[in-house]
């Protein structure tokens, strides 16, 4: 019941940002381990992030815009003495409108800062923080859509059972002054939203994606843990050639052989196709059923198709007395680290 | 004395309606109108609307070639793989009703099917129909290449029974691990241990090792593709139920949408294989 992925989302944000600086991977101190999923997930939270920095730019451009027009306006009104009002309070709205959206920004981004160092401030890590929060802003912006369609909902149902308050008022008006309403929604207005429509769409069918991606990566297995304790040594048999013992065969995937030496621990993994061999006691060797490779006591191939030796695992004698095994830590006979401490546990009974 | 109801009778024969006047009834009844949108198939165009108003008919080509019902050209495969295919949904979701996906009973439940529950054949009947349908399924892809049937414009169909050669595979190796014996359990170690390989995306592939930033390897025993599959780092009760899901929903689901399509392309593309 082991690896948990905590803090990986942390760590793989920075792996987001290392990839856009490398010298911050060297820099970066690079202490908790991460998924690709997670990256994935944390990039796509990184997306959402870059597309409301551009909303913001865009709130700014149209600010600095709508300013400049009405500076025009009033320019236009000077040289020709003639009252522009109605433009004016055009520019007037988008300005309200605009300086509205970038209080709005100004202030997500003071909340944000301030839960960062909340966060911080109850025991996180930043690299934590900084996830979380980022987590719950994409869970806020959410919310807020689903606010926005609720009240859409409501005001489109509004609509439709008011009574027709505004009947006679339009009969008052005289059909040739009453033509069609301007249209607040223009051809040119309706491509750009269905724009971005399409680019929320997109970002949304991404988010949700990367969501069922990792959907498939559990935080918790239910597989045993890769460090055990396996008993006293003296519950092994020993002889001068060596003696395996398999009582640790179908739970952990491991050999524990004893010898005059002392201890050292195989995996039972057949290095071929993973299949999991037969300690033939008569015929001295592991013998794999599925296509026949063979190793010796120590480990070594020397017939069927196994590429290479069986790993072996960790083993050290611990603090009350036990063997401690840990399959986390593999020594690999070709890469010449048999000879590692640890490969070997010094014990003679 | 019975001459009363002899009279009766005498009269309801000479006013039974004739045996045209009832189908007449029947198909001009507003349920039979409701279902069928044409006249009975006697004439050309009435045979077309036969063919075009029925959902499972309109997948079909109008009109089949002479070529395409001789069956020294197509050898049917097809036709068998498709008939295979819907055996196997039938025996397959009866099998449902009484195996569990778990590593207490689903061997026992494979044994019960075979032993204690009632046509006793039916397991087999899966299971012989799936080792059939792989056989067809090559046998037709090699009468297709054999006919040179790819060619265009059927590319995209080739490309889509190519797909479907693969579906076809991954269903029967998923359903290789259910029995959960000892030949399933290492059958599916050792095949999916090649997914260990995979480029980029298995931790043993190449490339995998090149996806790492400062050390950190974001491609690791518990985050590849081979993790994904089998829900753990071997193959456990997770990877039974995983593979359960995908063998009786997943796969069939994309097959079946693909197989419409393929059936649908067969008509679009000039009928059931011949020159054009």
């Amino acid at each position: 019941m082991t690896s948990s992925r905590g803090g990986q989302y942390g760590s793989s944000f920075l792996l987001a940002l290392a990839l856009a600086f490398p010298a911050a991977a060297e820099a970066a101190d690079w202490a908790g381990t991460a998924s690709f999923s997670s990256a994935i997930i944390t990039l796509g939270i990184a997306g959402f992030g870059l597309l409301a920095l551009y909303v913001a730019y865009l709130t700014v451009r149209f600010l600095i815009g709508a300013w400049k027009e009405s500076k025009a306006a009033q320019k236009e009104a000077a040289a020709h003495a003639a009252p522009v009002e109605k433009k004016d309070g055009k520019a007037l709205l988008g300005a309200a409108l605009g300086l509205g959206s970038l209080y709005a920004v100004m202030a997500m981004g003071i909340l944000f800062i301030v839960s960062l160092f909340v966060l911080q401030g109850i025991g996180l890590s930043f690299t934590e923080s900084l996830s979380q929060v980022l987590i719950a802003a994409g869970f806020a912006g959410f919310a807020l859509l689903f606010l926005y369609i609720i009240y859409l909902l409501a005001a489109m149902l509004w609509n439709a059972v008011r009574p027709a308050k505004a009947a006679p008022a339009a009969s008052e008006v005289a059909p040739a002054a009453a033509g069609l309403p301007a249209p607040t929604v223009t051809r040119r207005s309706f491509l750009s939203l269905l724009g971005w429509a399409w680019v929320a769409f997109t970002a949304a069918s991404l988010g949700a994606l990367s969501t069922v991606l990792r959907f498939f990566f559990p935080n918790v297995t239910f597989e045993p843990p890769l460090k055990f304790k396996a008993g006293f040594p003296d519950t092994y048999a020993f002889s001068a050639t060596g003696m395996v013992d398999e009582r640790y065969k179908d739970s952990h995937r491991c050999w524990i052989i004893r010898n005059t030496e002392g201890f050292y621990v195989l995996s039972t993994i057949c290095t071929h196709l993973g299949c999991t061999p037969n300690w033939l006691l008569a015929d001295q060797k592991f013998k794999c059923p599925c296509h026949g490779s063979g190793f010796y006591i120590t480990g070594i191939n020397f017939e069927g198709p196994a590429p290479r030796p069986l790993p072996r695992y960790n083993i050290i004698l611990s603090d009350d007395g036990q063997l401690q095994i840990d399959e986390g830590i593999q020594y690999q006979y070709e890469l010449g680290q048999w000879g590692l401490p640890g490969s070997f546990l010094d014990y003679k009974g | 004395m019975f001459e009363g109801l002899k009279k009766k009778i005498e009269e309801m024969r000479a006013h039974r309606p004739s045996p045209e006047a009832v189908k007449n009834a029947i198909a001009e009844g507003q349920i039979w109108k409701s279902i069928f949108r044409h006249g009975y198939p006697d004439t050309p165009r009435n045979r077309i609307m036969a063919v075009l108003s029925n959902v499972f008919l309109h997948l079909h080509p109008v009109k089949a070639r002479h070529s395409g019902v001789k069956m020294s050209y197509t050898w049917c495969m097809g036709g068998l793989s498709f008939f295979l295919f819907l055996n196997l949904t039938v025996t397959g979701v009866l099998l449902m009703f009484y195996y569990r996906p778990t590593a207490e009973y689903a061997y026992y439940d494979i044994v019960a099917l075979r032993e204690a529950v009632p046509l006793g054949i039916m397991r087999e009947l899966h299971r012989w129909g799936a080792h059939a349908m792989v056989i067809t399924v090559w046998l037709h892809m090699f009468r297709v290449f054999m006919t040179g049937s790819y060619k265009p414009p059927r590319e995209f169909n080739w490309v889509i029974g190519v797909v479907l050669l693969v579906l076809t595979l991954l269903l029967s190796f998923t359903g290789y691990l259910l029995p959960w014996d000892q030949l399933a359990m290492w059958a599916i170690t050792v095949g999916t241990n090649m997914a260990r390989a995979t480029p980029f995306l298995g931790y043993e592939g190449p490339g995998a090792s090149m996806l790492q930033v400062g050390g950190v390897k974001l491609v690791t025993g518990g985050s590849d593709i081979h993790f994904a599959l089998l829900g753990g780092h071997f193959v456990s009760e997770a990877t039974l139920l995983r593979f359960y899901v995908l063998h009786c929903v997943f796969i069939p689901l994309v097959a079946a949408t693909l197989m419409a399509v393929h059936f649908w392309r067969v008509r679009k593309d000039g009928g059931i294989s011949g020159p054009l």
